[in-house]
Parts: structure tokens; sequence; C-alpha cells
């Protein structure tokens, strides 16, 4: 499953945080979001992005592929 | 890969063309601009017009602007036609900085929501809304999941 949390707060920042994505899936994905809100009118300055640790993508990745099993049955 | 980043949000009305810019208000940026300042009206009881106050009175036209009980002078959105910036104007005098800026950012924040929710489900996300926290100020959290 992948998954975006968007997270817009009261002063005109937003948080997106990608989980799912595998290799540099991520990147792609940010930057198709990012264009879409520009031609919705909303531009982005991009402050800080940290990438996740593996162990991280690994569990992501591994929970999405649980719940995907479960759905099949 | 997966990631977290924290960006800064600007608003412009998008026209792609000159003639369009001449109808700004047809553009699906406005509609979401106006469907931001209808959900301000909304939470703060207050009316939609076209024109703010001064202290004096004096009246300013603008493309959309709101008027609410506690800051009766309004406060207005200018749309630049030539590039589609997005200001505010209002008149503080006499102690009114902190509603008129709370009402600001409460529309740039709708409309960066609205914008996302779109965005989100025009790339193929089922998107969902997050219980929001307490208090005035609050953050607004969205789920998009594919």
């Amino acid at each position: 499953m992948k998954k975006i949390k968007a997270e817009v707060d009261t002063n005109g920042h937003l948080n997106l945080e990608f989980a799912g994505f595998a290799g540099e899936e991520c990147i792609k994905e940010r930057e198709r979001l990012r264009q879409v809100l520009v031609d919705l009118g909303v531009s982005l300055t991009r402050q800080e992005i940290k990438r996740k640790s593996s162990s991280q993508i690994s569990q992501e990745l591994s929970q999405s592929s649980t719940k995907r099993l479960g759905l099949d049955m | 890969m997966s990631e977290v980043g924290w960006y800064e949000t600007k608003l412009r009305i998008v026209a792609g063309t000159r003639e369009y810019a001449s109808r700004i208000e047809e553009s699906p940026s406005f509609q979401i601009l106006q469907r931001a300042v209808e959900m301000v009206a909304e939470r703060y009881n207050g009316t939609i017009t076209q024109a703010v106050k001064d202290y004096f009175g004096n009246e300013t036209q603008c493309n959309l602007a709101i008027v609410v009980p506690n800051f009766e002078r309004g406060i207005g959105i200018k749309i630049e036609r030539a590039n589609g910036a997005v200001s505010f104007a209002y008149d503080p005098y006499g102690g009114y900085d902190e509603i008129a800026q709370e009402l600001a950012d409460a529309i740039t924040q709708n409309y960066t929501a609205i914008a996302l929710i779109r965005a989100m489900k025009s790339l193929g996300y089922k998107v969902r809304e997050e219980p929001a926290g307490t208090g005035q100020k609050e953050n607004v959290v969205l789920i998009g999941v594919m």
C-alpha cells in the first residue's frame, strides 16, 4: 500500500510523508504531486527532506504486503 | 525509498493565457479559493462580499472578501491578473491584527488542503481527513492511500 500523509498547519507550512514507495518511486511521486499542486495554484518551497532509513522502508513495504495478502483472502 | 518533507506554501491563481487571465474567476484555482473562503465564512459566522473598509470607512473593492462579526471592516483577497498572485487586504488599525491574520491563515490553510485533496485524487489516491486536534488553531491532516 502506498500512502501519502499531508499535514497543513495554520502558518502555510505543509508536511508531506511518503510511505510504502520502493526505490526512486517516491521522488517521482513527490514531483507528480508537486506539479499537480502547482497547476492548482499551490507552489511549494522545500525547507527540508529526510529520507527514511532502510529499516523503516522495509517495515513499510512488508506491512503493505501483509495487508495486500489479507485482502486477497 | 520513502521520505518526509517540509515545505512552505504560496498561493497563486493559475491562468494559462492572457485571455484566460481576463476571466480568472472561471479558473479551477479561483473555484478552490472561493470554496476556501466559504469554509472560513461558515466557521466564523461571516458574510462573503467583494469589498473591505478601512478605519475611516473607505471601501476597497476586492475579488473576494469576508466580513465577520468581530472584524466588520473585513478581510479582502486581491488577485493580480498579470500573474495570479494572491494577496490579502485589510486595515488592522485598532487591535485587529490577530483576527485579520487568523482569517488570512485559515483561507490559505483551506486552499492548500482542498488543492491537496484534488491533487491526490487526480493521481489515483483515496483521500480521507484525519480528525483534527482541539483548539482554534489546528492542523489539517489528510491521508491518501493507493
